[in-house]
């Protein structure tokens, strides 16, 4: 493996893992009575960049390594399920993961007149952020098991 | 210090909402569309060098552009309920990874 696909693999781990410390911290001022507007606006935007470049960079090592290399020795190894499961959900649910958090940063700046967040939606959000994080998190134990697989 | 009135439009989130939702209902039809269609895969490859890519590509353009015309229409129409398009990003979330994990759960341990 060159120098530059291990340095998008360590990105693309590292930008996933703290997104969904982010989708997490999300989560939990969201559900706290006197949430801070400014830090949900803050963790939230952090989470949309952070899968972004995961995105980008586990997509460049998916195409152009992971493809030709890694994925038939995980197939002809003892656990090809893997990749044919496992790989397989984590490379499309991932697809979802920015456009989830791009709608519940978006919900952040839409405001009342107190600059509160319309406690109709709150709800809403909470499960949106929380089905972000839950993802994510699935997303990462995916992620392990396949680059357990190929040892 | 920043200002938690500063705020959006919510035809703008109508816009970014629906798109966003509707991003996320294209991935998962055509991640059962590339397991079940070999012409479709062998087109979103074709055109964009791999089918992955294709799948991410189509959703992003399809993102901005939804989101465009959707803003455009919400304020045209000044709808400012932006309740129902949440919900149907909830919804499109759900149904999205349902089918994703079903559909290779299916393919790798009862096909």
């Amino acid at each position: 493996m060159t120098t530059q696909l291990l340095f998008m693999l360590i990105l693309h781990v590292f930008s996933g893992l703290i997104g969904v410390i982010f989708s997490y911290a999300t989560l939990m001022e969201l559900v706290r009575h006197n949430y801070s507007l400014p830090y949900l606006r803050r963790t939230s935007v952090g989470a949309v960049i952070l899968y972004l470049l995961a995105w980008l960079s586990g997509g460049y090592y998916y195409v152009t390594y992971y493809g030709t290399t890694v994925k038939p020795v995980i197939l002809a190894g003892a656990h090809p399920f893997a990749h044919s499961f496992f790989l397989e959900v984590k490379e499309h649910l991932f697809l979802l993961l920015p456009f989830m958090a791009i709608t519940s940063a978006t919900f952040f700046w839409y405001t009342n007149e107190e600059g509160k967040i319309d406690e109709r939606l709150r709800g809403s959000l909470i499960t949106l952020v929380a089905m972000t994080t839950i993802i994510g998190i699935c997303i990462a134990l995916a992620g392990v098991v396949t680059s357990g697989a190929v040892k | 210090m920043e200002n938690n009135n500063t705020r959006i439009d919510a035809a703008r989130v109508i816009g970014i909402t629906t798109a966003a939702a509707l991003s996320i209902v294209w991935i998962a039809a055509s991640t059962i569309g590339t397991e079940v269609s070999a012409p479709f895969k062998a087109f979103l490859k074709g055109a964009f060098t791999h089918h992955w890519i294709g799948k991410g590509g189509i959703a992003i353009i399809l993102f901005f552009v939804v989101t465009f015309v959707m803003t455009l229409v919400a304020r045209r129409s000044q709808h400012t309920n932006v309740a129902p398009a949440l919900l149907f990003m909830l919804w499109a979330s759900v149904f999205a990874s349902v089918a994703i994990i079903g559909l290779y759960g299916y393919i790798d341990f009862f096909k």
